[in-house]
């Protein structure tokens, strides 16, 4: 073993490990860049179908020889029938033209919903599909979910009404079942045994746009809920929201990068109108009408051979894109101007753009998309402002779809810009909060009051003297007063190990509505804030992530480990913004994370306590002799039914874990982490 | 800020404009005007939803109006005016719904529709005014037999173009 490796930096690794992750990055980036997905393309082309385009010709030019009066068409005896025949033929092939492309698919490029934040859900939003599923879905799974619906519901309330009463589940079960756990016999009749809310009537309940009597009952049930979950009232909820321009879930098509040219088959039925207009000409003429219909057959082929004449546009663009701001603050507003020009010689008639805005930005104003026509040379720009949020954020290359001029033809492609935008930006966060923190010490000095007497300044107790005994902490009044020795104890001041862990696991991208930053942003201003103010107050802190990336700093005190810890929560793949796609086993986390603590160490969980598991990690790390604390970043809603049943769920787990012995400070995101602090003192302290 | 794929109001009126026009031009005949304001309708309505099945079916119904039309005796310069802003009305609403399905209400697109409805329109019209042209300097009279062979011929072509 080398000198450096005993004395290395603990974030030296991570920084190592940290690099090697952005190289491969960098590498998959090209590699995906340089993929070129199916193109399968071929322009129209009259050598698609040379016999008929030449004997068409033929017949046309004869035909208008003899209109100019050459006398090329034979005097063919054109009876009545052969006329009627022709007609009606073209007749019918023009409208077999037309029925067949119903059956066409139109075919184009999908664009990404790039101005959400990906990796952001709403609590709840999986009950409430559920739901929607059950109301407006189809009418075979209709009932399906509705049974779905209704179990979900019935097990939540089991397991709450189970804590709230300290009864086992079983009995819970039996008071669910006999409606006897609630007083509103609406709730009690929905969750019961024999429940029934008619489908039919709740169909007919929303074709008139009424709520339907499943979505009342779940309300009633929940109001229920709520009642029974400790802190929550359900006075307090917002009322539902209509605003159907704002998803509470993302609708989010894959950012697979497909470079495909296609055929649209934008035109096709064209055909079948010039048919007809030609079908009901020749039947009109029959009978010696002026022939405006061949005009109107003759405008179809023109926009025929606009389709056959455009040739695919050449896609040389040059893309480059500008921040107004290189070192924003997190929550500042950038604007990026994208520059986009045309290298090639030709005219591009339709150009639609849609830029590459990273996963875990969100736009705030203007529209990250743009369409135009773009001559040789000629460049455009356009601009949008998006949030800037913690960590870089590399830009990706910009989705370009060309058109020719009639739309027949399409190409796919994804411009990188000339050099790589990134979004930077630093946390901006001071911190002198004083962090509470269990009785669980070290031996050295601090500032944690501990219940062992000894020097310090609070008084413990008094105790007879015994030699070695220091002659400042005698009970010299004592010794005045009845002649005998004894010694003052103070309290004894000792520093904590703080181990602050952030929940960065997919559960916990969760935010109130999608538009807003998740949790983990919050977990994470949160635990910087705990970091700077420990290592002020002279602890030992160390940083660990819930996360399937590893993260782990080793407690330590002193200046430089709040610089550490901060670094690492700007730049640590776990903290980057992104929701994780690998697995996560809490076991296994919680078992290494054991390993590595210290015996004396203590835990700050910053968790929005989203699901069970992240209360099974605290309650077993809890129970093992690492006393955790829990700061609880509040991400739910309330404006529908499922984000409800969420904020009782969170409220139930809260209270679980404070049975448990575990201090948890419920954060409202809204008023400043001081205020939920003081809140949960003095909820401990009394 | 969010992503409502549905075209932007502007859009929609000027996908209106030629068909609007077709309306105008078709009231030589009540029936046919009749048709094409309800097909002026469902294509405007549909534009708005963004429903390509809504603006091909108006679309169609103002195509009904030009037929009709035609079979009873409007003239030609008409009919080509009239077959121009539908062909015209249908491939900008197509553009413009195409648009507001890839790019959204809020992003700007005035340009690629007006370039999109300006090829359109000169394309349509520079092929049917050339038919036009061609009858009306004719000199012969137009037989039945005549008639035929331009249309067929006129079929064949469309058949072989088929994009």
């Amino acid at each position: 073993m080398s000198p450096d490796d005993v004395d290395r930096d603990p974030g030296s690794l991570t920084d190592q490990r940290l690099q090697q992750g952005q190289a491969m990055g960098r590498t998959m980036r090209t590699v995906e860049s340089g993929v070129t997905g199916d193109i399968d393309f071929q322009a129209p082309s009259v050598r698609d179908n040379p016999a008929r385009t030449a004997i068409g010709l033929v017949v046309a030019v004869a035909g208008l020889a003899a209109v100019v009066g050459l006398d090329v068409v034979p005097t063919l005896p054109f009876g009545n029938g052969v006329v009627a025949g022709i007609s009606v033929s073209a007749i019918v092939l023009g409208s077999l033209a037309l029925v067949r492309r119903l059956f066409t698919d139109y075919e184009t490029a999908e664009t990404a919903d790039v101005e959400y934040r990906e990796s952001v859900t709403v609590p709840g939003s999986d009950f409430d599909d559920a739901l929607a599923g059950a109301i407006h879905g189809l009418s075979r799974t209709r009932i399906d979910a509705r049974r779905d619906v209704t179990e979900r519901l019935q097990r939540a309330a089991i397991s709450i009404y189970a804590q709230a009463e300290r009864i086992p589940e079983t009995e819970a079960r039996e008071a669910v079942a006999a409606g006897a756990w609630t007083d509103d016999p609406v709730a009690a009749q929905f969750l019961s045994a024999e429940s029934s809310v008619s489908a039919t009537g709740d169909q007919v309940r929303s074709l008139v746009g009424r709520r339907t009597k499943l979505s009342t009952d779940t309300d009633r049930v929940l109001v229920e809920l709520a009642a029974l979950a400790p802190g929550l009232d359900a006075a307090d909820w917002d009322s539902p929201t209509a605003d159907t321009d704002r998803p509470s879930a993302v609708r989010t098509t894959d950012r697979r990068r497909r470079q495909v040219d296609r055929r649209t088959n934008r035109w096709s039925g064209l055909t079948g109108l010039g048919l007809l207009a030609v079908g009901v000409g020749i039947w009109a003429g029959h009978s010696a009408v002026p022939p405006s219909l061949m005009v109107a057959a003759a405008t179809v082929v023109g926009a025929a051979g606009y389709v056959y004449l455009s040739s695919p546009p050449p896609v040389e663009l040059a893309v480059e894109r500008d921040l107004s701001a290189t070192d924003p603050a997190p929550g500042e507003a950038v604007t990026v101007t994208v520059r986009v020009t045309n290298e090639s010689d030709e005219l591009l008639p339709d150009l639609r753009l849609v830029d590459g805005v990273p996963p875990a930005v969100r736009v705030v104003d203007g529209s990250p998309r743009f369409a135009t026509a773009l001559r040789a040379g000629e460049t455009v720009s356009f601009s949008y402002t998006v949030e800037a949020v913690r960590g870089d954020h590399p830009f990706d290359p910009v989705q370009v779809i060309l058109r020719d001029f009639s739309g027949a033809l399409e190409r796919e492609r994804h411009v990188p810009s000339e050099s790589e935008t990134v979004l930077s930006c630093a946390l901006d966060l001071s911190a002198d909060e004083e962090i509470p923190v269990h009785p669980q010490t070290a031996r050295r000095v601090g500032r944690v009051v501990t219940d062992t007497g000894g020097s310090g300044v609070e008084l413990h107790s008094v105790r007879e003297y015994q030699r070695g005994d220091p002659l400042s902490r005698i009970d010299w009044n004592r010794v005045a007063r009845s002649g005998e020795f004894a010694t003052l104890l103070f309290r004894e001041e000792h520093a904590a190990t703080v181990v602050v862990l952030v929940d960065a696991r997919a559960e916990a991208y969760v935010a109130p509505r999608v538009d807003a930053p998740s949790a983990v942003d919050h977990s994470i201003a949160a635990a910087d804030v705990v970091v700077a103010s420990l290592v002020a107050a002279g602890d030992s802190v160390g940083l660990a992530a819930l996360s399937p990336e590893r993260c782990w700093l080793e407690p330590r005190g002193g200046a430089t480990q709040a610089a550490r810890a901060r670094s690492l929560l700007e730049r640590h793949p776990a903290f980057d913004g992104n929701r994780p796609d690998g697995a996560f086993y809490g076991e296994f986390a919680e078992r290494r994370l054991r390993r590595e603590l210290p015996s004396d160490a203590q835990l700050v969980l910053c968790s929005p306590l989203a699901d069970d598991d992240a209360v099974d990690i605290v309650r077993q790390l809890h129970a093992r002799g690492f006393p955790v604390t829990v700061l609880s970043p509040d991400a739910t809603a309330s404006a529908s039914t499922g984000q409800r049943l969420a904020t009782v769920e969170r409220a139930m787990r809260i209270s679980r874990l404070r049975r448990a012995g575990v201090r948890v400070v419920d954060w409202d995101t809204d008023k400043p982490l001081e205020t939920a602090i003081d809140a949960a003192q003095r909820r401990w302290s009394a | 800020m969010s992503v409502v794929r549905r075209p932007a109001r502007e859009s929609v009126w000027i996908a209106l404009a030629p068909a609007v026009v077709a309306v105008l031009g078709l009231a030589v005949n009540l029936g046919s005007f009749v048709v094409a304001a309800a097909g002026l309708a469902v294509v405007g309505y549909g534009t708005d939803r963004a429903s390509r099945s809504l603006v091909t079916a108006g679309s169609g119904l103002l195509f009904a109006g030009v037929l009709n039309a035609g079979a009873r005796g409007a003239p030609p310069a008409v009919l080509l005016l009239v077959t121009a802003a539908t062909i015209v009305t249908w491939t900008t609403a197509e553009h413009v719904v195409g648009l507001a399905e890839h790019l959204g209400r809020d992003a700007p697109v005035q340009r690629s529709i007006l370039v999109h409805l300006g090829g359109a329109t000169l394309t349509t019209l520079l092929a049917g005014g050339i038919a036009l042209g061609v009858f009306l300097f004719s000199t012969a009279t137009l037989t039945p037999g005549v008639l035929v062979f331009l249309l067929v011929g006129s079929a064949l072509l469309l058949y072989a173009l088929e994009p």
